[in-house]
């Protein structure tokens, strides 16, 4: 073996080390699961900060027994826009069953199903809207509700009631209670018999990040939080 | 002794239409294959033919098997890839891959004056350095060139990007970019088309040893010495410069993919497929 054979090697060879060694962090891959009693993640995905705009990725199995309808919420602070793009077939070609997604949720997740999300994240970077997002956070809190699941009920058949934070029922409850759900999460509070797995708030961390849930829900009785991706805070 | 020429096979005289037909069959918009049989839309996920062996640092056995068992399409496609090169040369890489097949059908569609020429770096050397990163980097915990540069993923959502924005939003991203510039650069740029294939592909890495090391049992594009008169006809039209001239032409099993192109043009009938004497 010649001598420019091999230092063709180990130059090739360095320069993949430091292609595999260097990261843009202006995208990542979150891996978890859906399952009953809390989503979680098997893989949280690390984002860099002081970004105008992330591209995720998110991929899940969903565990047996869970079935139902998920709504996927991105949760952070400073308010992070997002929008929530399913990895599905150019052409159906139907020979398998697909969970439908349509405005942020799916329909009809089933056992064992696998669903990738591709979630663009745009950051709101101005003053203006940091102090609003900060007003609305208030709000939320003074309000103890949780709007954006809310707002999902009507669209969800059989849907019941989603308790606040403080324990008091939004609407009362036409069904049975479910049966109590095992919170995986910190931050889970059991209510009435409901479980509302809170995902995880932005949390501080040594480090300077903030951790950004994606929240999914099963027929708006349980809260499930997959989450997974985690970003810097400013 | 003389020796006839050999009358080109099927495999030789269909090749542009079998690496057509597997564009349609494994890529977007159809990925008739992925969704006929395990409802995947391109290869990420059940069929990955690169994760599985790319182990990570501190993975058990648990996590390994599970690795393979996620992937079992992906790991039954190097494998049959693998087993099947050893006998009958690199079918998979040079007619059967959508992903080499859409860089070198690309690559037919830009003018030659705007190619650009790899011929002179070795192949076999950036690439064995590419696939011992590509091993050694997650197992050292160093990082991983797994995914991040991977076009196996970068080209099925170049093709699925005009029909669903999942495939958009993979080039909203450095990544995307720059697996989307390297495969311009390396595939629809490069004389040949296989420039990617040559330097930055893991199967095809494996492929090629299994070529190499198959050479005496199976079948290979050979020279057949006493009618080579030197020409270099071969060496221009070979996609992945596997051929060095000589007094003769030579080929590198390592880097020789069964095209057949240096079949067609010798003038001599000098190189045929077939089996070692």
């Amino acid at each position: 073996m010649s001598g420019k054979i091999l230092l063709i090697f180990f130059v090739s060879a360095a320069i993949f080390m430091l292609a595999a060694t260097y990261r843009f962090h202006d995208s990542a891959h979150a891996m978890g699961m859906i399952k009953k009693g809390g989503g979680m993640a098997r893989h949280p995905a690390l984002l860099d900060k002081d970004r105008d705009s992330y591209v995720l990725i998110a991929t899940a199995g969903v565990v047996p027994p869970y079935q139902g309808n998920a709504r996927v919420v991105l949760e952070g602070d400073p308010t992070l826009t997002a929008t929530f793009h399913n990895s599905e077939p150019a052409l159906d070609l139907g020979f398998h069953r697909h969970p439908e997604f349509r405005n942020n949720t799916y329909y009809d997740l089933r056992p064992r199903d696998r669903i990738a999300l591709w979630v663009k994240i745009k950051r709101t970077r101005s003053l203006q809207d940091r102090k609003q997002a900060a007003i609305a956070l208030n709000q939320k809190r003074m309000r103890g509700a949780l709007p954006p699941c809310t707002q999902c009920e009507p669209e969800i058949k059989g849907a019941d009631t989603v308790a606040s934070e403080q324990g008091e029922h939004a609407r009362p409850s036409a069904k049975s209670e479910p049966p109590p759900l095992r919170p995986s999460m910190p931050g889970s509070r059991e209510l009435r018999g409901k479980v509302v797995v809170r995902a995880m708030q932005p949390n501080q961390e040594a480090d300077g990040a903030a951790k950004v849930p994606v929240r999914c829900r099963q027929r708006a009785r349980q809260w499930h939080s997959m989450m997974l991706p985690r970003t810097n805070r400013s | 002794m003389t020796t006839e020429p050999s009358k080109p096979g099927f495999m030789s005289r269909h090749r542009i239409l079998i690496m057509i037909a597997s564009l349609l069959l494994l890529l977007p918009p159809l990925a008739f294959i992925f969704q006929a049989t395990t409802g995947d839309k391109d290869f990420c996920g059940t069929w990955c033919p690169r994760m599985f062996y790319a182990i990570r640092n501190g993975a058990g056995l648990n996590e390994i098997v599970g690795g393979i068992m996620r992937a079992y399409m992906g790991v039954a496609l190097v494998v049959g890839a693998i087993v099947s090169t050893f006998f009958l040369g690199r079918y998979w890489c040079s007619h059967l891959c959508p992903i080499g097949g859409a860089g070198e059908l690309g690559s037919k569609l830009v003018p030659d004056k705007l190619k650009l020429d790899y011929s002179s770096i070795p192949a076999a050397p950036v690439r064995y350095g590419y696939l011992g990163v590509y091993l050694a980097a997650p197992l050292l915990g160093l990082g991983s060139l797994c995914c991040n540069y991977c076009n196996f993923a970068a080209v099925p959502n170049l093709f699925g990007a005009a029909f669903v924005q999942a495939d958009v939003a993979y080039f909203f991203r450095a990544y995307g970019v720059i697996n989307l510039v390297l495969f311009i650069l390396l595939a629809v740029v490069a004389k040949g088309g296989r420039a990617y294939c040559n330097f930055l592909c893991p199967v095809g890495a494996l492929d090629a040893i299994s070529n190499r090391f198959g050479m005496r049992f199976g079948k290979r594009v050979k020279v057949v010495e006493h009618l080579c008169n030197g020409c270099g006809k071969c060496t221009d039209v070979c996609p992945t410069w596997a051929i060095s001239m000589g007094s003769i032409a030579k080929i590198d099993q390592l880097s020789c993919m069964p095209c057949h192109q240096c079949e067609k043009i010798c003038p001599e009938g000098a190189i045929c497929y077939g089996k070692s004497a």
